[in-house]
């Protein structure tokens, strides 16, 4: 799934272990999404989402819409 | 909380297995050298003397500890260059420190209990434990592993979690293939009788470097 998770945190010129510790997850983690290896689950989704103040899917997009 | 620095190169997969192929082969080498170093020890409580050797192999087997530990130290994956970490991280390693404080403690009791017999291979070998220190040990394993594992889990992000499960699977996938094709290899006299600590040692090799892979 694509996501624009790099440039919204490029835009708050965030690194991804800044961004890990606002999501409370790793930086691996981080990593693993923006570079499209891991999908987060629906609750990351959302905290991620509350986190940037946007819909989920201005952030995410599968490839449907 | 600003900062204008990206964060470096993430390693490869390959890098990745390469430095969990090197943290299996020091951890070994750690509880190899307390071993060899509580049975030199305990030769020496035997003999009641100490020569110019055995000071020379205490020390040697002080520095197989010594760079082992060093070299367990450098390939720690702990290199944050002063970046922030999330609590749930901080959490997670915690734990993982504490499993291998209890695999490094239960390593040197196992090596202990094997010395006690007078075998100083049986780290390594099905050779006879002493009743008790077995008992104990495994009570202790049997007991902290799932405790600490539940502890691990709770603390892990979902894509810990997920890389852990793979590799799971794929160790899974490894058991049931090894143990019927060597059971029936050993029925036909092709391969030696099955030993169920080389299985295991393969199945948890797999898991992890699934695992490592996953997780980059």
């Amino acid at each position: 799934m694509n996501n624009r998770l790099k440039v919204l945190r490029a835009e708050r010129n965030w690194s991804q272990a800044e961004l890990a510790v606002h999501l409370d997850v790793s930086r691996q983690a981080v990593n693993a999404i923006e570079t499209g290896k891991h999908d987060p689950s629906l609750p990351l989704a959302f905290r991620i989402s509350r986190l940037f103040d946007m819909p989920i899917e201005e952030i995410f997009d599968d490839g449907q819409s | 909380m600003t900062a204008n620095h990206e964060h470096s190169a993430e390693p490869t997969a390959l890098q990745n297995l390469a430095r969990w192929a090197q943290v299996f082969i020091a951890s070994l080498l750690l509880i190899f050298s307390l071993g060899l170093l509580t049975g030199i020890i305990t030769a020496i409580a035997e003999d009641a003397v100490v020569t110019a050797k055995d000071v020379g192999l205490v020390a040697g087997a002080v520095a197989l500890i010594a760079g082992s530990m060093f070299w367990l130290w450098k390939l720690r994956p702990f290199t944050d260059n002063g970046e922030p970490i999330s609590e749930r991280t901080k959490r997670t390693r915690r734990y993982l420190a504490l499993s291998m404080a209890i695999g490094v403690a239960l390593g040197i009791g196992f090596s202990m209990s094997g010395m006690s017999e007078g075998d100083s291979s049986s780290v390594f070998s099905n050779s006879p434990l002493p009743t008790m220190p077995a008992i104990v040990l495994s009570v202790i394993y049997l007991l902290l592993v799932p405790i600490v594992g539940w502890l691990w889990h709770r603390s892990i992000d979902e894509h810990e979690a997920a890389a852990n499960s793979v590799g799971a699977l794929a160790g899974i996938y490894a058991y049931s293939m090894i143990t019927p094709v060597w059971w029936v290899g050993e029925r036909a006299d092709l391969l030696p009788p099955q030993q169920p600590m080389v299985v295991f040692l393969i199945v948890m090799a797999v898991w992890g470097a699934v695992w490592a892979f996953k997780r980059t």
